[in-house]
């Protein structure tokens, strides 16, 4: 029991620092993560937008996130990541299958609004985004 | 009437600050349960022998129990939980260790102070070194704007509804929107005061939790209790409110009575700031 004193107090600590570093270095979102960081920075969640591109031949269309992928989209947007961002955009092709006749492509693209020091004025831009083609129907 | 006065300080004076800190986050999970169906169950039933049985809130594995399903909720959901959810993992944790230890009361106390105070040195971190927009005024003009908590705040100070729906149309840049933000000079007085208030109590809170020293002890419940009672009038995080109060109490030794009746009282306030929209009613009154 000679270091239980420190057993709470320590994970406070690694957790708040792997937070600070995974904001750095993976784009989670500073409200989040056990940082304490929230009411601190305008760059929450819902500073950041996905959107759906779902392109069948000649035509690109935005398509709404289901429900049942609402929880994994809020968790791209805490926690953008590429490999997240490609396991969400994976689920997504498989329901935009089944709506979009002739689908052959499948973009997710995470975008971010930031805000001009002083004045507030908004201002949007592509985080990073994930394609996944699909193989031509009949080889 | 006397009689049962005394009765009530003597039985909250004979209540041991780790009685009443673990009796208070019992109360607290009860009354904002956590976790989806499979945690909640779990997590409000543990609660709840807390609460009800003494000699169960004075077992230590009880609150392992709860730090476990805490922590695996806080897993599940990662990264969406709120930061109170982490500190709820490491105060039950603190709570099982201290019903384990030699001396239960010193060593939750202690843990107390320090995670209250590491609390606050990674809010002060974050505002002061990592967020250029709270030092700036920006992060705070913003969220008094666009966060629908603060719009009674707002409007107090000249923000009617009409500028308000003007600024937000502003800052989400929608198609036709209006080309700068409209600010009263009463509204920037507050916001550029919330920022610099926010950044002098956390500061103090963090430095009273973590230094030793007798000045330090003697603002330290002062400066939680006011950081509670001005907080979370307007940001209602009950949970986290009701966590550091009873983190508070920890570490209020049992000789301070008037110092846990505040304690007690600031934590019925979070209640009624939580139940009752109160900032509502007071912009409808100053707005005649």
């Amino acid at each position: 029991m000679r270091y239980a004193n420190w057993v709470a107090p320590t994970l406070l600590v690694w957790v708040g620092a792997t937070q600070i570093a995974l904001t750095r270095t993976a784009d989670l979102s500073p409200w989040l993560g056990g940082g304490f960081g929230m009411f601190s920075n305008i760059d929450s969640r819902s500073a950041r937008h996905l959107v759906v591109l779902a392109e069948s031949p000649g035509l690109w269309l935005e398509r709404e996130v289901p429900e049942e992928l609402s929880e994994a989209e809020e968790r791209v947007r805490a926690l953008p990541t590429q490999t997240r961002l490609r396991a969400f955009a994976e689920r997504m092709l498989r329901v935009e299958r089944e709506r979009v006749p002739d689908l052959r492509r499948l973009r997710v693209q995470l975008w971010r609004t930031t805000f001009a020091p002083g004045t507030l004025a908004p201002n949007v831009r592509l985080v990073r985004d994930v394609d996944l083609d699909l193989e031509t129907p009949d080889g | 009437m006397d009689e049962a006065r005394e009765g009530g300080w003597d039985g909250l004076a004979r209540t041991t600050p780790l009685e009443l800190a673990l009796g208070l986050t019992a109360l607290s999970l009860l009354l904002n349960p956590i976790g989806d169906w499979r945690f909640r169950p779990i997590i409000t039933s543990l609660a709840a022998v807390a609460l009800l049985w003494p000699a169960a809130r004075r077992h230590a594995w009880l609150w392992f129990g709860l730090a476990l399903a805490a922590g695996l909720r806080v897993l599940e959901d990662w990264p969406l939980p709120d930061n109170h959810a982490y500190l709820l993992v490491y105060w039950c944790l603190a709570a099982g260790l201290a019903l384990r230890s030699n001396d239960p009361v010193g060593f939750l106390a202690g843990n107390a102070r320090v995670l209250v105070g590491l609390v606050f040195v990674f809010a002060m971190v974050w505002k002061v070194f990592l967020s250029p927009d709270f030092l700036s005024g920006d992060f705070m003009r913003f969220t008094w704007i666009m966060d629908a908590r603060f719009e009674t705040a707002a409007r107090l100070f000249g923000m009617d509804s009409e500028i308000l729906e003007h600024n937000r149309s502003f800052l989400a840049g929608v198609h036709g929107a209006p080309q700068e933000l409209v600010l009263t000079d009463a509204f920037r007085r507050v916001t550029a005061v919330a920022s610099l208030g926010t950044l002098a109590i956390e500061g103090l809170v963090a430095v009273c939790f973590l230094f030793r020293m007798e000045w330090a002890a003697r603002l330290r419940d002062g400066a939680l209790l006011l950081f509670c009672v001005t907080t979370y009038a307007v940001a209602t995080v009950a949970g986290f409110a009701w966590l550091l109060l009873a983190m508070g109490v920890a570490q209020c030794p049992s000789e301070q009575r008037r110092t846990r009746l505040a304690y007690l009282g600031t934590f019925g306030l979070v209640y009624f700031y939580r139940e009752v929209p109160w900032l509502n009613g007071l912009a409808e009154w100053v707005g005649g």
